[in-house]
């Protein structure tokens, strides 16, 4: 029998895989035994036992602790790490083992019993990770990172439909005036009410982040990397639209026709988290809330009595959101590219003097679409959309006595507009 | 009293109970090596001595062993995963979610999981492609190669069935991609050309009891995949091995080096020297410990592979959200490329089946008795040309499936970012018209003929392959050459369809 073949580099072989087997081994029973959250719920019983003086508290087993709320589909294992949340002798620690603030406002964590509503729901994140980054994100594929302390009011939306007079909400009711006093819902959808020709803005924080893109974002790029939130991208994109969504003029894709509004950085972070309000103020089919958590709105404002005409179609300007395009008293300066007389939208100071009672009323009734400046560019972004489902005939009255008070030389009341431009 | 431990251990090994269990000694003797074999069930599946040469490394990869290990390694890993698992929709993300952060090595289990899937699916299809490239298909082994074809199959099917548990997006609409070709099905699917039936009843009905992706389908390839298939695999796979030790391995000795310079074939110098064929080794512990170890290193790959990435696991799956594009999973995703040249009947149900069946018409077709046992390319250049285009077209279409596709199923490339608002690729095709379609397709037809009788007569004569053999090789070929002509023809002529009957949705 001749010699069996070479077996030298199957030994090899058979040796740095065994060692290579149990060296992974041992990896993975640390891993097990000595988590990384085990690790900071000892440094929890330790800092328990030195507030509380109880030095046995101390040598408790790390455990992994759960809020289960099956109702809403929610396991927040939170609590795992934030062991503290329910003590209130851990007011004051340092996070990850602080006692929840009650926020300064009376019966809230007794309104919010942490063992019925869990952390998610308020917080977001994902409830079912007990590591660090998988938990407070931003991670790829969860959608819903942890809320910053600026959007976190956001949140409030998930249960109470009805946020003004709302203690600890007032960064909400803030936001709600400044969307208002925008005319945000002269263009946007919500709740399938207002103007189509902006996105629905309820549906805007529910997306995935695949479905933005990133491009123009910092460094970013389009595709999804895990750091990049719709947060980011919504906040980003209150803060200079034009840069965020560039378009592609080359291939005949305008940028975006949201007005740049210059806003401040808070009044970015305020209207932020008043997006993410519209969209937990949506049913969430994968985590409902149950019915005895809702705050029901309250009755509806009553509809306030006008002294005039022009009052009430003042009024009516800004409630139904003509003022997001043709500006505060209708002074104009909103940009919309390609558009005639001088790209932009007309400023309405001066219709008395082009325009009968009767034409602004067509217009106002039937909408109208911009001319083109250069006949092959590209058609204008914006256009006046038809309010004659929106606003009745006496309503549309009213805004056309409204405008006809702003034409400063007839009406000493309205401010001197810096772009006088005849519509013709 | 000093009790000597080796005393005791000869006293255990004396005892009825250790006799009654293992029924010889572990002395390097022949008999012991013999007895190795034949008195383990397991082992028997092993011949007692083998050729040196069927144990060597470079002659079969040791693919089909370690293809059969993934097979254990999934099934042990599977039944843990089992235990964690529920296949509800209410459910099954969250088990997945739980697995991953909660339950005790359930990580590694998981993406020990996930990762041997995809590595047991390449290794069966090299398994085969090296398997052809020695010719260990031909007579006597021809059955045993169409069994493998369907061990191929179900192990495609295995990992199809598998891909919707987790319940994600990836999951719901890479199996929203492979399940609507079975609506394309002819006759049997809703969508498909000379639909009989309607989509309650179509062949998508039938797999996921509904016609979309949800609770119904989500049961079924939970049953499929944990229950039925493994069965059938398991059937299969026992066929398989068995008739490997009955057939015996094909492989010959390897030639004296001065020989083989001399460009001697083995088959030949063989039958001058019939006393090689018989030389041979023990397989305990020559091949034993080989496949011990090659299943080691695997596993302490598969290990570290799984340390180092975790199986992916998306946003939970969600039937109104269909992310742009929507893959299949990459064995596949070759037939999804295909979907841009053909119509879902001829790229997802016509050309799957036949690839299967020309697959395991091969050896019935292959008559040339060179290269049994060795890897032998000189003496069969049409067979090895043909297997190898086929081979070398399915990975080229699953890497720019897989890679070069974006938004749209617009063409990136790997290194480019996906842009969604880039214009979509848009150029106007044309169907040829009817005429013209069948002329085409009589012209293609004479074309394969022409092949036939001018350039490949002589070569079927000379195997003895009869009219019946040499017309479906001849089908075979022209078949598969159809596909890269359509891509032609669509590519740089603008052709939609060649033939186009709308009436019946029978397009090609």
């Amino acid at each position: 029998m001749s010699p069996p073949p070479k077996r030298s580099i199957w030994n090899l072989l058979f040796l740095i895989s065994s060692f290579g087997l149990a060296g992974m081994a041992g990896v993975l029973l640390v891993r097990e035994i000595m988590p990384e959250w085990a690790g900071v719920q000892i440094g929890y019983n330790r800092r328990l036992a030195e507030v509380t003086g109880d030095r046995s508290k101390a040598w408790a087993f790390p455990k992994i602790r759960q809020i289960h709320l099956p109702q809403m589909n929610r396991t927040d294992r939170c609590v795992t790490c934030h062991a503290g949340i329910d003590n209130p002798k851990m007011a004051g620690q340092p996070q990850p083992f602080a006692s929840h603030p009650d926020l300064g406002i009376p019966g809230f964590l007794e309104k919010h019993p942490f063992n019925e509503v869990g952390c998610t729901v308020c917080h977001h994140g994902q409830g079912h990770a007990v590591e660090r980054q998988a938990a407070h994100g931003p991670v790829k594929h969860w959608n819903q990172p942890l809320l910053s302390k600026e959007l976190t009011v956001g949140a409030c939306a998930t249960c109470h439909q009805n946020i003004s007079g709302l203690k600890g909400a007032e960064r909400l009711q803030k936001a709600w005036a400044l969307f208002k006093e925008k005319g945000c819902i002269g263009c946007h959808n919500l709740h399938g009410k207002g103007m189509l020709i902006g996105p629905e803005l309820a549906e805007t924080y529910s997306k995935s982040p695949d479905q933005f893109d990133f491009k123009y974002i910092g460094a970013g790029s389009v595709r999804h990397h895990g750091e990049e939130t719709v947060a980011l991208w919504i906040a980003e994109h209150f803060r200079d639209p034009q840069k965020v969504v560039p378009g592609y003029p080359k291939l005949g894709v305008p940028e975006t026709p949201m007005p740049n509004y210059g806003l401040t950085e808070e009044e970015v972070q305020l209207l932020t988290a008043l997006t993410i309000s519209f969209a937990m103020e949506e049913e969430d089919e994968q985590h409902p809330i149950p019915a005895r958590f809702h705050v029901p709105a309250g009755a509806a404002e009553p509809e306030p009595v006008y002294a005039s005409k022009v009052e009430q179609g003042a009024a009516i300007f800004q409630k139904v959101g003509c003022v997001g395009c043709h500006g505060p008293r209708g002074s104009g300066g909103i940009i919309n590219r390609n558009m005639d007389m001088g790209e932009e939208v007309p400023p309405l100071t001066h219709v008395s003097d082009g325009y009968s009672k009767e034409e602004l009323k067509e217009i106002i009734r039937d909408g109208r679409y911009p001319a083109r400046a250069q006949r092959d560019g590209l058609s204008p972004p914006l256009w006046m959309p038809s309010w004659k489902e929106k606003l009745t005939d006496e309503e549309i009255d009213a805004v056309v006595e409204y405008l006809y008070s702003l034409n400063p030389e007839t009406s000493e009341a309205s401010p001197k507009s810096a772009k006088v431009r005849i519509v013709a | 009293m000093k009790v000597k431990l080796t005393d005791l251990a000869r006293t255990i090994r004396m005892s009825q109970i250790w006799r009654s269990i293992f029924r010889h000694t572990y002395q390097d003797t022949p008999r012991n090596r013999a007895l190795m074999i034949l008195s383990n069930v397991f082992m028997h599946i092993l011949p007692v001595k083998v050729r040196p040469a069927a144990i060597r490394f470079r002659y079969t990869w040791r693919l089909g062993e370690m293809s059969f290990f993934l097979f254990l390694l999934l099934t042990v890993t599977g039944v843990f995963l089992m235990f964690y698992y529920r296949p509800t929709i209410e459910h099954a993300y969250w088990d997945m979610k739980d697995l991953r952060f909660v339950v005790p090595f359930g990580p590694l289990l998981r993406n020990l999981h996930r990762w041997s899937a995809h590595v047991m699916v390449l290794f069966v299809m090299f398994h085969m492609a090296s398997v052809f490239y020695r010719s260990a298909y031909k007579s006597p082994r021809e059955y045993n190669w169409v069994v493998g074809v369907i061990l191929l199959l179900i192990t495609f099917l295995l990992s199809f069935t598998g891909y919707l548990l987790p319940w994600d997006q990836l999951a719901i609409w890479a199996v929203t991609v492979g399940t609507n070709m079975a609506a394309a099905t002819p006759f049997l699917g809703s969508e498909g050309p000379f639909s009989i039936v309607t989509p309650e009843t179509d062949a998508r009905f039938i797999l996921l009891g509904s016609k979309l992706v949800g609770q119904a389908g989500l049961l079924r390839f939970y049953v499929l995949h944990c229950v039925l298939l493994p069965l059938v695999f398991l059937v299969f796979v026992s066929v398989h091995l068995w008739r490997v030790r009955k057939d015996d391995f094909s492989a010959l000795p390897v030639l004296p080096a001065e020989e083989k310079k001399k460009g001697t074939r083995p088959e030949e110098w063989h039958k001058q020297h019939p006393e090689e064929l018989d030389r041979k080794v023990f397989t305990w512990p020559n091949l034993v410990s080989r496949m011990f170890v090659t299943a080691l290193v695997l596993t302490a790959v598969l290990v570290a592979w799984s340390l180092l990435a975790h199986a992916p696991l998306e946003e939970i799956a969600n039937p109104n959200k269909t992310p742009n594009p929507s893959k299949a999973p990459w064995y596949f995703v070759g037939l999804q490329e295909l979907l841009v040249y053909f119509d879902p009947w001829m790229a997802g149900v016509a050309l799957p089946t036949l690839i299967l069946v020309g697959l395991m018409a091969i050896p019935y077709l292959d008559k040339n008795p060179r290269g049994v046992g060795y890897y032998n390319f000189r003496d069969r250049k049409f067979a090895v040309g043909m297997f190898t285009f086929g081979l070398v077209f399915w990975f080229v279409l699953i890497f720019i499936g897989y890679y070069m596709r974006g938004p749209g199923w617009e063409i990136f490339m790997p290194w480019e970012p996906w842009d969604h608002f880039r214009a979509p690729h848009s150029d106007t095709l044309r169907s040829m018209p009817v005429w013209a379609g069948l002329l085409f397709m009589l012209g293609y037809a004479g074309a394969g003929l022409a092949l036939w009788k001018f350039a490949l007569q002589g070569f079927f004569k000379k195997q003895g392959l009869g009219v019946i053999g040499s017309s479906v090789t001849v089908f075979l070929v022209m078949a598969m050459f159809f596909v890269p002509v359509k891509i032609i023809l669509r590519n740089f002529f603008a052709i939609k369809y060649i033939l186009s009957f709308p009436a019946f949705s029978f397009n090609i």
